[in-house]
């Protein structure tokens, strides 16, 4: 597939793995003589550079964070780290050679968090995901979940036709029908519709995939939306219940007051809901959200350590700007500067450093004590607003825990009870949460109850 | 009551409506008079603002567009707090997005009232007219008699496409809701204490009013 026309080294679409390579436009790149002008320029990941829609234009050439700069330093510890962990001499090592999983060190944190050299990050981003152990133990393989989800009549799959080609616009490989990326968005998204039928497709999950066939092909893209979805982000995150992401915007709010105290007081002054403007970075892990250099950094990290990492970043990017929003005049003002506030944050090392130096020491423990306590508020909540009518919340919990998926642990139990819990537990988390659910019945039966006896209702 | 001063007014209003139906491209087109065929799907929730003069007086639209997916319905409680008026959008090619206007209409009304207990100003827009196919929309006098009882103040034919009847359309949801915000006021009882005017913000939080 990877046609005739390569990409100048540092030039428009050098970024992408080859088979996504743009040939059409990569061949007019060629015809066209040195002193003509190209109609439209593309950087090396392949986003137009126009101002349309305030979009500020990206310069690729020679800019800081190119991917194209290796630093040859870090390249150079990341083989060594490899040949240590393998027990091999320079130059002997290919990717085959590499185990699937890498064992998790200080060592091998300290050198994701200072960054994947490009040229390695397909490789090195299944295996620090877990994607590739997935992909090569799945009892299904692709090719099998692509022919059953080829359905073009669901409504899922009309959703997603709708969308594919408003997740990437100003990409040249997502930007119409034909483009050589649609397709394969296509394919992912209804191919974990039905992996994950209590997901279905979730808006934003399309940001997060078409950033990944950026740099992997479609096949390894699933596994790593398999891993994210399973093991690196918390479960019902992207469910039609949208619990797990909605149980992190009350996480965030509670880490703000702990870490980023002025912030939390203006928010509470001037009564400004968060929730508004970081659902979406949640939900898209900062996919359409940052720069796409400061993303592959944040993604570096987030595929190594999981959930924790969005948090981290979030507190860290606040932080940096905290000043300026205490400073604003207004609630507007405040409001549209956390609105802008990730696309205006380039620079990979200066946010990561801030989000280690505020919040490194947030633990995956304290992260899932706090995600079980503002859990049970927001099932509560939800429970006595649908006092009146109470038959949704039910079926949808009843649909939650009762629900015989076919991938594992993106239940409520495991959402309830924690991940490795949930595994040895299952059985007995299962009936915990379904006695839970049937008192949740009894109580909105009654509730329903008083509510039909009481006189202000009495007009039948 | 006379207006000698320069008065400013702040109104949020909400866009809602299935996926896909144009909710953001109205927006672009009436706030930056412009036009895509493709824009990034809304994720929760964006927002725009539009400033209007109005009888001299300026009015502020902050324009809420809300995603069409109906899981994010889950949210929708947070997002149509303290909004005075609403359109609600279908796309006249596809009559499934229209059928959904009364679950929309549903939503918002039961978890959205004005302090006088009336439901917000709501306006119903029939977009991408340009597009044809408006079998539906041809039929003015059921489409009033459907806005009548379905409580929408008024309804259009749109396109963000070709810029139809979108100003129209937010001039009408604007008067209403002024006239809403008079009712209001005159339906108040003098000597209540009304939160809103003592202090910025806030005043919708029920555990304000037991606030030390």
């Amino acid at each position: 597939m990877s046609g005739t026309y390569t990409p100048a080294p540092g030039g428009p679409f050098s970024a992408l793995t080859p088979s996504m390579w743009p040939q059409d436009i990569l061949a007019k790149y060629h015809q066209k003589d040195s002193s003509e002008q190209p109609e439209l320029q593309y950087d090396e990941f392949g986003f137009r550079m126009d101002t349309e829609d305030g979009v500020e234009p990206r310069s690729w050439l020679g800019s800081e964070g190119s991917p194209q700069r290796e630093d040859p330093q870090q390249r150079l510890r990341w083989q060594a780290h490899l040949e240590f962990t393998h027990n091999h001499t320079v130059g002997d090592l290919t990717w085959e050679l590499i185990d699937p999983v890498l064992p998790r060190s200080e060592r091998l944190r300290s050198l994701v968090l200072g960054g994947i050299p490009h040229s390695m990050r397909p490789q090195l981003w299944m295996r620090l995901s877990g994607a590739l152990q997935k992909k090569r133990t799945s009892e299904i393989s692709y090719r099998e979940i692509i022919k059953n989800s080829s359905n073009d009549d669901s409504s899922t799959a009309k959703q997603i036709e709708k969308d594919l080609l408003r997740t990437m616009p100003t990409n040249a490989c997502f930007s119409s029908l034909t483009s050589v990326g649609v397709p394969r968005l296509r394919r992912v998204l209804r191919g974990l519709a039905w992996l994950y039928p209590d997901i279905g497709y979730c808006q934003g999950t399309g940001m997060v995939v078409s950033c990944l066939l950026l740099f992997l092909e479609e096949e390894d893209v699933l596994w790593m939306m398999c891993a994210l979805i399973e093991d690196l982000l918390p479960p019902s995150y992207f469910s039609s219940t949208l619990l797990g992401v909605q149980t992190d915007q009350r996480v965030l709010r509670q880490l703000i007051v702990q870490y980023l105290p002025a912030l939390d007081r203006l928010l509470q002054e001037h009564d400004i809901e968060l929730s508004l403007i970081t659902l979406h970075w949640f939900l898209t892990s900062f996919a359409s959200v940052v720069d796409i250099r400061l993303l592959l950094r944040i993604w570096d990290l987030l595929f190594y350590q999981g959930s924790l990492v969005l948090f981290q970043v979030t507190l860290g990017m606040l932080k940096i700007k905290e000043e300026e929003l205490v400073s604003s005049e207004n609630s507007a003002s405040i409001f549209n500067t956390l609105s802008d506030l990730p696309s205006q944050l380039r620079d990979g090392p200066a946010v990561l450093g801030e989000a280690m130096r505020l919040a490194g020491t947030l633990s995956q423990e304290t992260l899932e004590a706090h995600r079980h306590k503002h859990l049970a508020y927001i099932l509560n909540e939800q429970a006595q607003l649908n006092n009146g009518n109470n038959t949704t919340l039910n079926t949808n919990l009843n649909k939650v825990v009762r629900r015989q998926s076919l991938r594992r642990k993106s239940t409520l139990s495991s959402l309830l009870f924690g991940e490795d819990e949930a595994e040895a537990l299952k059985s007995k988390n299962i009936k915990q949460t379904e006695l839970v659910a049937a008192l949740r019945e009894a109580i909105a039966r009654t509730a329903e109850h008083f509510h039909c006896l009481d006189p202000r209702h009495s007009s039948t | 009551m006379q207006n000698n001063h320069h008065k400013e007014h702040l109104y949020k209003i909400l866009v809602i409506g299935d996926l896909g139906v144009g909710k953001t491209s109205i927006i672009k087109r009436y706030v930056h008079h412009n036009f895509s065929p493709n824009y990034r799907a809304t994720i929760g929730v964006d927002f725009a603002l539009k400033v209007l003069n109005w009888d001299q007086e300026t009015v502020r639209l902050q324009l809420w567009d809300i995603a069409g997916q109906e899981r994010f319905g889950n949210m929708t409680r947070v997002y149509y707090r303290e909004a005075m008026g609403a359109f609600i959008v279908f796309d006249v090619t596809r009559p499934a997005s229209f059928e959904a206007v009364t679950k929309w209409k549903e939503d918002l009304d039961s978890k959205l009232t004005l302090a006088n207990g009336k439901h917000v100003a709501t306006v119903l827009l029939a977009n991408k007219c340009d597009q044809g196919r408006d079998v539906l929309t041809n039929n003015g006098i059921k489409m009033e008699q459907f806005c009548q009882e379905n409580g929408f103040v008024g309804w259009y034919e749109t396109s963000a496409k070709e810029n139809i009847n979108i100003d129209e359309a937010a001039n009408c949801l604007v008067k209403h809701i002024i006239a809403s915000e008079k009712d209001m006021l005159q339906s108040e009882v003098p000597d209540t204490i009304t939160p809103q005017l003592e202090k910025d913000k806030g005043g919708t939080c029920s555990s304000c009013f037991r606030a030390q």
